[in-house]
Order: C-alpha cells, then structure tokens, then sequence
C-alpha cells in the first residue's frame, strides 16, 4: 500500500524518523498490544513485550525491505518478542512453557486485569493446551479475526494450513468446554 | 361466507405440537447453556490499565533512551593472555596426537566414512556378492520401523509450509 510505502520511507529518512515513528505507534500500538496480550497473559508482561517489540521495530526498520507488508512484519516481531519472553520465564524457573502459561491464567484469576468469569477462564486453559502455533493461530482468528492472508505472511505458513489448524483448534478447545 | 356462520367459528386453525409447553423450558435453558461453548463467548476477559496507551509513548521513550546509553566495556582477555593460553593448548594438542600416532593401531572403525564409500564404489561388486552377505530373508519391516503417532502426523502437517502441495501428492 502507498502508505505503507510512504511510511516506511519517513521511517528510514533521519529527518523525518522521529515524527513517522509517533504515527506508527499511533497506528499499532494498540494491536500489537493485543496480539501480544493473548499470548502472555498478564498486562505487565505484555507492557514489557510491546515496548521490546518497538524498540527493535525503530532499530530494525532500516533492515525491513518491503517483501511483507509493514503490518505483518511488525507483527511477525510482536510474535517472537512474545514467545521469547515465555521461553526465558520457562527457562528461568525450570519449568515447560505449556506449564508457565497455566500458572498465568491461574494468576488471572486475581488479576485486577482481568475481568473475565469462570467460563473465559476455562477458554484460556483450553487454549493453553494446543499447540504453540495452533494458540496463535486460534488467537489471531477469533480474537482479533485476521484474515488468513496476513495470518500467512505473519506466520510463513499456507492459508489452507491455517484454516486447518483453526479448525482443528476449535474443534479441541469445544471438546475441552464440554468436558470440563 | 355468510353473516350468520361466523359465529361458529370458534377454533382458529392453529394447533400447537404435543407437549411443546411442557418441554420449552428445558429447550430454553439448554439454548443459554450453549454460551457455554466457544459461541457464546466473545470477550476475552482482559483489560487494560487507565490512560494506559495514552502513556505508552512516553514511556517507550524513556526505555529507548535508556538502553541506548553505552555501558563502558572492560575487557577482562588481554591479548596476552590470549597468547600464553593458545601456546599451552598447542601444546596439549602436540602431545596427545602424538600419543595417538604412536599407540593406536588402525581398525575397521578408525576409517573414515568417505574411504569406506570410495572402497564400495570403485570395487567391481555384484549384487549377488552382497545377498551372500545378508544371513535372512528381508522383509517390509526391515525398511519401515517408524510408526508416527497421530499428534505427530497431525503436527507434521499443520507446520509444512504448503499443506496444497501435500495433498497434491
């Protein structure tokens, strides 16, 4: 698109840097807070994943070559930010990132953050459950309904890939609600 | 239709199935329980702090200025350092590959991979020297031992790339 084209060019231009960054955080900041949010669980994680992912955003973007759209390369960085910062929490305190992902949603609970009830709860431990890349492909469609041609490109994966793991991903956090 | 007729009609036509009002309360709390299920649930739970994006700029800034100030760099390998380390380890590489030289006879298994090919390729083997080698029968088993379990398989799948050009095969 134009704009991105626009965008990115003010981006990489040291004068005009500054200002382009302001718009793109005006832009996506608050999706790229979303998306990470569902990956991590609590506010003050994703706090500190949103602004890592920014800040290699700002030093990378002279790298970024325009073969993806903006969105999805941003996205794509939000993505690995995210699931870095579950990997080293794992790492640290020994344990699987599956088992760090429930401790955070057992954490929601008292999570002034949080305002869901019993039955969001059970969806997060239902999605907990799937696979790493079924999670993000499970999140992006029915929380944040991407369309499967930016999900591809975020996620370097086929359209008809991911509309097999979505549907598959349903299926299971379905069989999940029914039986618990 | 005569005036008169009208009057006894009484009876509207319309019937009403067995039991219906004896079964919708149950058919009613069995549509709410379907917001059970991942229909009925369309908000995620999460929230955000106040003026939370509102902030966020500002503070972004902070960190960026922050982790860009140089933390000076004290380098505890001095070079030589380096060279003294460097002449101890030749040192020990000299001795155990002469040791190595001196004591280790060649066998079957010290041959490297690459002659041993070389060796197979170049000799004039049929196949019928090879079949006196083997002591039994093969069989499919001997060329297929691996059983993918279904979450495997499923995995497999979901993370090839091009899922069209599996089915295509």
């Amino acid at each position: 698109m134009q704009n991105d084209i626009d965008l990115v060019q003010q981006l990489k231009s040291d004068k005009s840097k500054e200002v382009a960054f302001k718009e793109l955080l005006k832009l996506y900041k608050e999706r790229l807070y979303w998306h990470i949010r569902h990956i991590v669980k609590s506010h003050d994680d994703t706090d500190d994943v949103l602004q890592n992912t920014f800040i290699k955003i700002y030093r990378n973007i002279h790298a970024f070559k325009g073969e993806s759209k903006l969105f999805s390369w941003m996205y794509r960085i939000a993505t690995n930010e995210a699931i870095t910062h579950l990997n080293k929490n794992a790492k640290r305190q020994n344990l699987t990132s599956e088992a760090i992902q429930q401790h955070a949603i057992e954490r929601l609970r008292a999570d002034v953050y949080f305002e869901g009830d019993d039955i969001q709860l059970k969806l997060q431990k239902a999605i907990a459950k799937l696979p790493e890349k079924q999670q993000l492909v499970f999140n992006m469609k029915y929380f944040q309904n991407l369309k499967y041609k930016d999900m591809s490109e975020i996620l370097n994966t086929s359209e008809g890939a991911l509309k097999a793991s979505y549907h598959i991903a349903t299926k299971k956090i379905e069989e999940y609600l029914t039986e618990n | 239709m005569k005036k008169k007729n009208l009057h006894h009609i009484k009876f509207s036509g319309f019937k009403v199935p067995d039991h219906y009002f004896d079964s919708f309360d149950e058919l009613l709390l069995n549509r709410l329980k379907e917001s059970n299920t991942l229909e009925g649930i369309q908000n995620s739970g999460f929230k955000v702090p106040e003026q939370y994006f509102e902030t966020f700029d500002d503070k972004l800034a902070k960190a960026m200025s922050s982790s860009e100030k140089d933390v000076k760099v004290i380098p505890f390998v001095t070079w030589r350092k380096v060279a003294y380390v460097s002449g101890i380890a030749a040192s020990i590489v000299l001795m155990i590959g002469l040791f190595s030289i001196f004591y280790n006879k060649p066998t079957f298994g010290n041959l490297e991979t690459a002659s041993i090919e070389s060796y197979i390729v170049d000799e004039d083997f049929t196949d019928e020297d090879i079949s006196s080698l083997l002591s039994e029968d093969l069989t499919m088993d001997n060329f297929m031992d691996s059983h993918l379990s279904d979450s495997n398989l499923e995995n497999y799948i979901l993370n090839s790339s091009s899922i069209e050009d599996l089915l295509k095969e």
